[in-house]
């Protein structure tokens, strides 16, 4: 009997607390009508631990008995390892440049140092990345999702594979502009970091004026995005949208690339490259953004011409 | 590897009737184990495991009631059907006995065409 006491304390140990003593008395009940049927009700030990592997491990029995919310459904798994993917992509890239300035702030390197305090660092954005994404998917999930609220007739035509958005492609947007907007405001998410530059390295005033009109065309291009995620394939409209986003993010990333300095360096910053070079590097991304957004004008202009070829 | 498909499927088709069997069998009051007996005895061999927190399921869906009554050593738990279970349990069986004749008729179908 001391066997089937250790089972259930076992089992309870897995099962949610109000559940525990309801659980405990069913499980008990059964157990003991089959040890009454075992041996004339004098089975060995033996003879009781094999009814209890028959049961199932006290994981397995708890999970069964009261089958705990997942916080993530098996359907919504594949969406949800890609965007912890690139959420961790970016919690990876945003401790290097975080780890960088640290260095360039400070008045000493030490190789190990750095690597230490860059591990330290991504695991603690990394495991916040983790929460926030489970936590937002969990909240998704209480919702119950409407299966039947879409069109057969709003489907593409079959054929074009070029209309289909793939999910890893809207994914990976929506983390370059989180990725972006949280680059350009730094100051509000690591100030420890800046109060350590002793004002070493300062956005460039010209720049800084840019910040407010270009977080909003960021944050427009999510929610486009987002709203991609309910109809990911190319529309006509959708194209419409994409093709005038893109003309006001190739205006606006051409016309700062002609700016001439974008970030300030402090006399008391100790800087691995130049800051010509590190300028000059910052012009040569913002130049490659717009020339990215031409190409996609050129892209969707032809999509577009396309859709209504068919039509 | 034939059988081992076999066997998967098997447990998918048995897992599909096994609701079926135990309300069937609760129109009588059973405790846990000798339901699991009587189910043996008519050809269904169902594992504690699987069998037992189905009934507490069902229980916890209002389908069956349940009572402790006094056995000769101890208090048992007896589940039977409730009203709800019972209707529930006649719709099963129409369902069942629809698909029964599908299937026959599928079968028959086959076997002529071969």
């Amino acid at each position: 009997m001391n066997l089937i006491d250790r089972y259930i304390f076992a089992v309870q140990q897995y099962t949610p607390a109000a559940q525990q003593q309801s659980v405990a008395d069913d499980l008990r009940d059964h157990l003991e009508n089959e040890v009454d049927a075992l041996s004339d009700g004098q089975p060995t030990e033996q003879e009781v631990a094999g009814l209890l592997r028959r049961f199932g491990s006290p994981e397995q029995v708890a999970q069964r008995y009261a089958p705990r919310p997942q916080p993530v459904k098996p359907e919504q798994m594949p969406k949800y390892m890609l965007v912890l993917r690139y959420v961790i992509a970016i919690a990876f890239g945003l401790t290097l440049i975080k780890s960088y300035f640290t260095v360039i702030a400070s008045e000493s390197f030490h190789l190990s140092q750095f690597i230490s305090q860059f591990i330290v660092r991504f695991i603690d954005l990394g495991l916040f990345g983790f929460a926030v994404v489970t936590l937002i998917f969990w909240a998704l999930n209480l919702r119950p999702q409407p299966q039947d609220q879409w069109d057969p007739q709003s489907l593409p035509e079959a054929g074009r594979p070029w209309q289909r958005i793939s999910l890893s492609d809207i994914v990976s947007d929506i983390a370059e502009g989180i990725f972006i907007l949280l680059l350009l405001w730094y100051n509000v998410w690591g100030p420890e970091v800046l109060s350590a530059y002793n004002d070493s390295v300062m956005i460039a005033p010209a720049l800084a004026d840019w910040r407010i009109g270009l977080s909003v065309l960021v944050v427009v291009a999510i929610a486009k995005q987002i709203w991609l995620l309910r109809t990911p394939y190319w529309t006509a409209r959708l194209l419409r949208i994409n093709l005038f986003i893109s003309a006001i993010y190739v205006v606006v990333f051409g016309y700062l690339a002609s700016l001439s300095e974008f970030i300030i360096f402090g006399s008391q910053a100790t800087l691995w490259l130049s800051p010509d070079w590190i300028n000059q590097l910052i012009r040569g991304l913002l130049a490659l953004v717009a020339v990215i957004y031409l190409v996609k004008i050129v892209r969707d202009g032809r999509r577009l011409w396309l859709l209504r070829q068919s039509t | 590897m034939a059988n081992d498909k076999f066997d998967k499927i098997k447990l998918e088709l048995r897992r599909g009737i096994l609701v079926l069997a135990v309300l069937q069998s609760l129109q009588q009051p059973h405790y846990g184990y000798s339901l699991r007996k009587q189910l043996n005895e008519a050809g269904l061999d169902i594992d504690e495991g699987t069998l037992y927190p189905l009934i507490r399921r069902l229980a916890e869906q209002g389908l069956l009631e349940s009572e402790w009554q006094q056995a000769e050593q101890r208090k048992r738990r007896y589940y039977q059907l409730s009203d709800e279970g019972r209707s529930v349990l006649q719709l099963l069986i129409t369902e069942w006995q629809q698909l029964n004749t599908t299937l026959q008729a599928l079968m028959e179908t086959s076997h002529e065409s071969h």
